[in-house]
């Protein structure tokens, strides 16, 4: 006589179970690929917006020249003047520099359209590297999560919908898991980004985010400020709100995005603060892209509502 | 749930990755850069951007800006900056540009310097003005403080070539 054998998953089981369902299902390429035209879209149109600009930016003889840069830069990490001493045979410094920068043109072009995406992006992750990461000294927050974006570009399934690659029969617009993997990866570093962003805000003593200072000084600072809101110094309550809203917006979005009842709100109230920071501060480029992030991977549905998390 | 090996790898990957972004603004310790965890540490978070903190606009301290008065042999002046005409996200570059100042100060002046003899052929001489602002508190704003530059570095350059030449004429 056999007595039947029940195979329970034991706990440890379910946890693994869990979480490879939480990374692996299959999910739908789309978020990523609204994500690949939204960032190609902005960064290209950065590119037009510095062309005229680009030798005193990243030449030889920028505003910050390569040698000072040298000091600022990780060892190891490829530049412009290696390749423009390997290529001087044949090439000038401000060719090669040119040369680059058309290389980076070209990449985002290729993911804008999907058309051989993955080379597009491996082309565009590299010379951004090479042109933009390595000239410290001109380079802000729009770059540092540009150069982010692009690694991520490169071995994620960006091309895998409403792409030329896909029309060619190259690329699957099927759900898969390695889209599910990309989109969780996108999700949790978002997540890090804005809770260690706001974590910062407010250590030490005499944050300017807590005391609502931050605010009037950034309002005041002629560098940033695009408008005269000097009258904002009768209604300094106003200003702490001002202050703080932004803050909160970047403590909650780690615990609020997940959640489908408040996904949306969270999401919306982030593309808001960055519109509003684009507006006031005029750092457009800036506000689009972490616009575009949180547009695409949280509003746009991985697949029949499968997008939602399971807790 | 069966993956295949290029899932399982890519599902590796993403881990490692994600665990170098969460250490990285963690303020753990982070290997020496003299050893080779290190090196490897800082390249390979220099490639990928996964060493990043972002604390953004953590505060906003004083700002700067550098501007050139211009001279000629005739005695007449005229003013300009670098970023003149140039784009709105090239100039918000060439402002990040001016806070490595107070480290490369002299190499910096001689640098724009230059630029600007490039920019003016006629001009003879060329004073860097390195000026900064500090912005004062809303109880000061109200109380009738408002926000002034001040010069904090002055240098000024010769072009090369008019000296020479002029150290010929005065010669014959």
């Amino acid at each position: 006589m056999h007595a039947d054998i029940e195979l329970r998953p034991t706990p440890r089981t379910r946890v693994w179970d869990a979480f490879l369902n939480f990374m692996t299902r299959p999910a739908s390429p789309r978020p990523l690929a609204a994500l690949r035209i939204g960032l190609s879209a902005v960064l290209l149109t950065q590119a037009l917006a510095l062309a005229f600009n680009m030798l005193d930016l990243f030449g030889p003889r920028a505003i910050v020249q390569w040698r000072i840069n040298e000091h600022m830069n990780v060892d190891g990490l490829p530049r412009l003047a290696w390749f423009a001493s390997w290529f001087s045979g044949f090439a000038t410094s401000e060719q090669v520099t040119q040369g680059f920068f058309l290389g980076y043109v070209g990449g985002l072009s290729m993911m804008l359209i999907g058309w051989h995406t993955r080379m597009g992006a491996i082309l565009a992750w590299f010379t951004h590297l090479v042109v933009f990461m390595t000239d410290r000294a001109a380079v802000y927050g729009v770059d540092d999560f540009a150069h982010i974006a692009l690694f991520y570009c490169m071995w994620m399934p960006l091309g895998n919908y409403w792409s030329l690659d896909v029309l060619a029969g190259r690329a699957s617009p099927a759900p898969s898991p390695e889209a599910r993997i990309g989109l969780r990866v996108w999700q949790i570093h978002l997540c890090v980004v804005y809770l260690s962003s706001a974590i910062e805000k407010t250590l030490g003593a005499g944050s300017q985010w807590l005391t609502g200072e931050l605010m009037w000084r950034t309002i005041m600072m002629p560098t940033f400020c695009r408008f005269d809101l000097a009258w904002m110094s009768e209604y300094p309550l106003l200003v702490k709100l001002g202050t703080w809203g932004p803050l909160g917006v970047e403590y909650l979005y780690a615990f609020l995005i997940w959640p489908r009842q408040t996904r949306s709100l969270m999401a919306w109230s982030t593309i808001a603060m960055h519109a509003g920071i684009a507006i006031v501060m005029g750092l457009r480029l800036f506000g689009a892209e972490m616009a575009v992030f949180t547009a695409a991977i949280w509003l746009f549905k991985m697949d029949d509502g499968s997008a939602d998390v399971r807790l | 749930m069966k993956l295949a090996t290029k899932q399982k790898t890519m599902l590796g990957f993403a881990m490692l990755q994600l665990a170098l972004v969460v250490y990285s603004v963690s303020y753990l310790p982070l290997p020496a850069n003299d050893t080779w965890a290190g090196r490897a540490f800082n390249w390979y978070g220099g490639m990928s951007g996964g060493s990043n903190r972002y604390g953004f606009f953590k505060e906003v301290g004083s700002a700067c800006k550098a501007s050139f008065l211009m001279s000629d042999e005739e005695g007449n002046e005229w003013q300009d900056t670098l970023d003149h005409g140039i784009s709105h996200e090239a100039s918000l570059r060439y402002q990040g540009a001016m806070f490595i100042y107070p480290d490369w100060g002299e190499q910096l002046s001689l640098q724009w310097a230059a630029t600007m003899f490039g920019r003016h052929p006629t001009a003879y001489q060329a004073d860097v003005y390195f000026e900064s602002i500090d912005v004062p508190s809303m109880d000061e704003y109200r109380a009738g403080k408002r926000p002034e530059w001040k010069t904090t570095v002055h240098d000024r350059f010769f072009r090369k070539d008019l000296i020479e030449k002029k150290l010929l004429e005065s010669a014959e």
